[in-house]
């Protein structure tokens, strides 16, 4: 066994549909009684549930994070959000040219600053909140490394028409992975722009020319490249996701979600979200040398979660 | 003393322990030794801050304890969690969940959640626009007289037609139209036959129009009809309206995919159609008030629809469920129901039958 160390260590999802639909039903109606301020107790629960189905190394993930804690950060991002469009509002109703002007500068600046912030904030709380055998993630990242590389290869994506793009992706997903701790366990995202650059360039020359058919292979590369370039390292050991999920696979869960939510009027949206959990996560492993036993408490705790609601609105999905 | 075993994490690692557990007043008491050949550590959770996962498989229990970093123990004895609520039955374990599961056989719960499903269409379709039009009544004119003045130099680009301009003042004048803010009629040089009123109180005319309409009564219905959308604030009350709708449906389907966003949107659109055809109803009403008002022979509002249904036909289908404007055979039917048989009607006033000559007359001029 000592000679060869490396390990699979699988992650499986335990998840049924119709659980999960009891719970977003009764998330449905309590944010409706509230008009909408149930909305943080809601998507605590269903964390909670997503979180705790999802096991790795025989053990399950947990979601501390709390409605209450959430609450506090969603009423600032309304008060965020309502802060930008009343600018928008007055810009326009202010009927000069350059209120008018004014108002979309300060809009779309403003929306553009949060991004940032909303990632990191986001990123900070989650991890903090989140734990695996009662040892907890933690997010190291530094804000203002994270608005440089968002601001510079912004410009630089702007400058080169887009094509930068890839290497703007692959370089934030290095930033924010390689800031991911798990106790003493250190996340790294190995792949280079190049080669994000090379699967964005096939994909979406063989998606025009075969009408759109590769765009499932297309997706296959793009979710294979983001996972299987994820390494944990522990006490210089180190492992990686290995991700094998097939473009027929994605073909079969697009469209039978697609099916379920259209055809329910989106009620049956709760499956589609357990469809997907399943299907990524059960076409997931780590292999390599890791020792699920000897992961040691490090991080610290967080409970700030002002941008855990910015990013829902900014609908910025991480991961 | 019944003894679990339980697998233990201790908060500071990763590594489980085999522990055993037993139930002593007020406290569980945990035994497990933390490495192989050491003495055993004992430690006591409290029962009162035990938190239970909520959303453990069948048969396993998983208990949490303590704040950050929160140890941890999960035992896979089926009798083990009955066993823990009877004895500590007076401070129970603490737990987050709110799934229906825990209060399966209780029909009840499931009627208030059948209520409130029933609920949701309800208030889309009643309550919500009920409440728009309120919150709309409660923006002062003077405020979307303003709003409406940055629309109207937009879309009132076109050239205006100055004479046909005065012309039409001079008609609208002798309507007597009373308004929170002036109301401002303008004449455009374009040949597709349209009218149209901007908040705020502008009220735009295309110069094709006089080659539709007939009669003074027929012109008196038009901008009756126009002033009734201006004088019940439709433009307003379907931005609120629409808006309203909007953040009701994202606020109850939460955070879902893009595709129900879509759906969302056409469902939505859908609905404001259905919206725009209730409010070009009421306006058709209080144009016909006006026309009572100033007695002129109501069939001038029929004459116009037929007019624009003869000029509207050969160009495209006119379909009432999809189209903005309800179908105009429907809008014509609902006049006629409205207007009693046989009356006669004096002929229009003199200032009235005199701006509309001039009308006529530009309208002549420029034909040939």
């Amino acid at each position: 066994m000592e000679e060869n160390s490396t390990t699979s260590h699988q992650l499986v999802f335990r998840g049924k549909g119709t659980a999960y639909f009891e719970i977003q039903l009764a998330n449905w109606v309590l944010t409706f009684i509230s008009l909408g301020f149930y909305y943080p107790w809601a998507k605590a629960n269903s964390l909670r549930f997503l979180y705790g189905k999802t096991e790795f190394a025989g053990s399950r993930f947990t979601f501390h994070g709390t409605g209450k804690e959430m609450f506090l950060g969603f009423i600032k991002a309304i008060g965020i959000f309502i802060l930008l469009y009343g600018i928008l509002m007055a810009g326009v109703i202010s009927g000069s040219k350059t209120g008018l002007y004014i108002g979309f500068g300060i809009f779309y600046i403003g929306f553009l600053a949060l991004i940032p912030l909303a990632i990191h904030g986001r990123m900070r709380y989650r991890m903090s909140r989140t734990s695996w055998r009662g040892i907890h993630f933690g997010y190291r990242g530094e804000l203002m490394r994270l608005y440089g590389l968002f601001i510079s290869n912004l410009l630089l994506t702007i400058i080169t028409l887009g094509i930068y793009g890839s290497w703007y992706t692959v370089n934030l997903r290095k930033e924010i992975i390689g800031n991911i701790r798990m106790g003493n366990v250190q996340f790294s995202y190995e792949g280079t722009g190049t080669e994000l650059f090379l699967i964005n360039l096939k994909g979406i020359l063989l998606s025009v020319v075969t009408l759109g058919a590769y765009l499932f292979a297309y997706t296959r590369d793009l979710h294979n490249f983001y996972l299987n370039n994820v390494y944990l390292e522990q006490d210089r050991r180190f492992a990686r996701l290995s991700s094998s999920v097939t473009g027929w696979g994605y073909f079969k869960l697009i469209a039978v979600n697609l099916f379920i939510v259209v055809f329910s009027l989106g009620i049956a949206a709760p499956f589609a979200t357990i469809r997907t959990m399943r299907f990524v996560l059960q076409n997931a492993e780590l292999v390599g040398d890791f020792d699920a036993d000897s992961l040691l408490q490090t991080e610290a705790i967080y409970k700030n979660a002002t941008y855990e609601d910015v990013s829902d609105m900014l609908d910025i999905s991480i991961v | 003393m019944t003894v679990y075993e339980v697998i233990y994490f201790d908060g500071k690692s990763s590594q489980p322990h085999r522990a055993q557990v037993s139930l002593e007043p007020g406290a569980l008491q945990i035994t497990y030794k933390a490495q192989d050949g050491t003495l055993p550590v004992t430690v006591h959770w409290q029962s009162h801050r035990i938190e239970k996962e909520a959303y453990a498989e069948a048969g396993k229990t998983i208990l949490r304890y303590g704040n950050y970093p929160a140890q941890s123990l999960e035992v896979t004895v089926p009798d083990f969690l009955p066993a823990l609520d009877s004895y500590y039955a007076a401070a129970p374990l603490v737990t987050q969940q709110i799934s229906l599961q825990a209060n399966r056989g209780t029909s009840w719960w499931w009627l208030i959640i059948l209520f409130f499903l029933a609920l949701i269409p309800v208030t889309y379709f009643w309550v919500l626009p009920a409440v728009a039009d309120f919150a709309a009544r409660q923006i002062p004119p003077a405020y979307e007289q303003k709003l409406g003045q940055t629309l109207a130099t937009q879309i009132i680009s076109e050239s205006e037609d100055s004479l046909q301009t005065a012309n039409l003042r001079g008609f609208a004048r002798q309507l007597n139209l009373p308004a929170p803010y002036p109301i401002t009629f303008t004449v455009i040089r374009n040949a597709e036959p349209n009218a149209f009123a901007v908040p705020g109180g502008h009220i735009v005319v295309h110069q094709g129009m006089f080659h539709i309409i007939k009669s003074p009564e027929a012109l008196a219905a038009l901008l009756g009809h126009e002033y009734g959308h201006l004088k019940l604030r439709h433009s307003l009350r379907a931005l609120f309206r629409s808006l309203s709708g909007y953040i009701f449906i994202s606020a109850i389907i939460g955070d879902v995919s893009a595709i129900t966003a879509i759906i969302i949107e056409n469902a939505n659109a859908l609905k404001s159609l259905e919206y725009s055809r209730s409010f070009e109803t009421e306006a058709d009403l209080l144009g016909l008030q006006i026309m009572q008002q100033h007695q002129l022979n109501p069939k001038g509002m029929v004459q116009l629809f037929e007019q624009l249904q003869a000029h509207n036909q050969g160009r495209s289908q006119d379909l009432e469920f999809i189209s903005t404007h309800p179908a105009l055979s429907s809008r014509i039917r609902n006049i006629q129901k409205r207007i009693k048989q046989n009356n006669a009607f004096p002929p229009p006033s003199d200032s009235l039958q005199y701006f509309w000559q001039q009308l006529q007359k530009k309208r002549t001029s420029e034909k040939k």
